[in-house]
């Protein structure tokens, strides 16, 4: 009976050891696990900020680039006016021109 | 039944092991996720100073592209302008240019004679006219007399030997170089230019 308990406790030494083993590597490989976090956090932290900068101003030069468009539609337009209004000027122009020719042989002639 | 018992605590302890890892990787992905927050949290302080640059920048480059058009639309139109006033100050010395030497043109040409006479103040002129018009029977002895009459000093005319570049005009001058009056076609329309640019104008654009 005695024998049969001290094997019992010798099994159970055993077991406890075993234990202590396995939770002691699970706690080292937790404490890995925090460690690594940590030490990589900072380059999470610029990656993830670097990205979202990226981001914005993706959308910045997105904000200038469709303003440039947007210009440069409404510069073509002006454009495109200025020469309706410029044919029209030539036109009458061409209507009024032996008048304006005439004013200067008056004017050189009669001076 | 000791086997069992040893079984059982040796399964409990994996799965508090399991645990103790799995409490550690979601701490661990928790204090990333916090780093991914707060990292696009102090991109977004900045954001709005990007932004806010960003749209005076695109507010600034459309009003230099506009501003641009317009000037070149306006720029467009000056030139445009001036050079059919050009042509009808050209296209009218190319008229007096082929016009036929008849009364009228000697007329002009007298007149212009004794007005830049007098202008100079008379005394010994000589005038320079277009190959064209060297042979033309110009009365320069009554223009001279006229001219000494006019500035009260006694007054000869002669054709030089030098001729006038152009079609038409006359350039008079005292024969010792001290003065002289260009009229020359270039000369008699730059002088009208000033005042009848804006006549020309009125009547070619209506403005």
């Amino acid at each position: 009976m005695t024998e049969d308990f001290t094997a019992i406790l010798m099994k159970l030494r055993e077991v406890e050891d075993d234990v202590r083993a396995l939770i002691e590597e699970a706690q080292d490989r937790a404490n890995k696990i925090l460690e690594e976090a940590q030490s990589s956090s900072y380059k999470i932290f610029r990656e993830a900020y670097l990205a979202e900068v990226r981001r914005i101003e993706e959308e910045a030069s997105k904000i200038i680039e469709d303003a440039r468009i947007e210009a440069e539609r409404e510069a073509s337009t002006i454009l495109k006016e200025s020469e309706e209004l410029l044919e029209g000027l030539k036109r009458r122009a061409r209507e009024r021109f032996e008048e304006a020719v005439e004013l200067v042989l008056k004017e050189i002639m009669g001076g | 039944m000791l086997d069992l018992l040893v079984n059982r605590i040796i399964e409990d302890a994996r799965i508090k092991a399991q645990r103790i890892v799995n409490e550690a990787e979601r701490e661990a992905e928790a204090m990333l996720e916090a780093r991914r927050r707060e990292a696009a949290e102090a991109a977004g302080r900045e954001a709005s100073s990007i932004l806010m640059k960003a749209r005076v920048e695109a507010t600034n480059l459309r009003r230099r592209i506009l501003v641009d058009a317009r000037m070149r639309a306006k720029w467009k139109e000056i030139v445009e302008k001036n050079r059919l006033i050009e042509d009808v100050f050209r296209e009218a010395s190319r008229r007096i240019g082929g016009m036929p030497r008849d009364d009228r043109y000697m007329k002009f040409l007298e007149e212009r004679i004794y007005k830049y006479g007098v202008l100079v103040g008379g005394g010994e002129l000589e005038i320079l006219l277009p190959d064209r018009d060297r042979g033309l029977k110009l009365d320069l002895e009554g223009i001279a007399e006229r001219i000494s009459v006019t500035v009260g000093v006694p007054t000869t005319i002669r054709i030089s030997e030098d001729s006038l570049n152009g079609d038409w005009g006359v350039i008079v001058r005292r024969i010792d170089g001290s003065v002289e009056i260009d009229g020359s076609p270039e000369a008699i329309l730059e002088r009208l230019k000033p005042r009848l640019q804006p006549l020309l104008a009125k009547i070619l654009f209506g403005g």
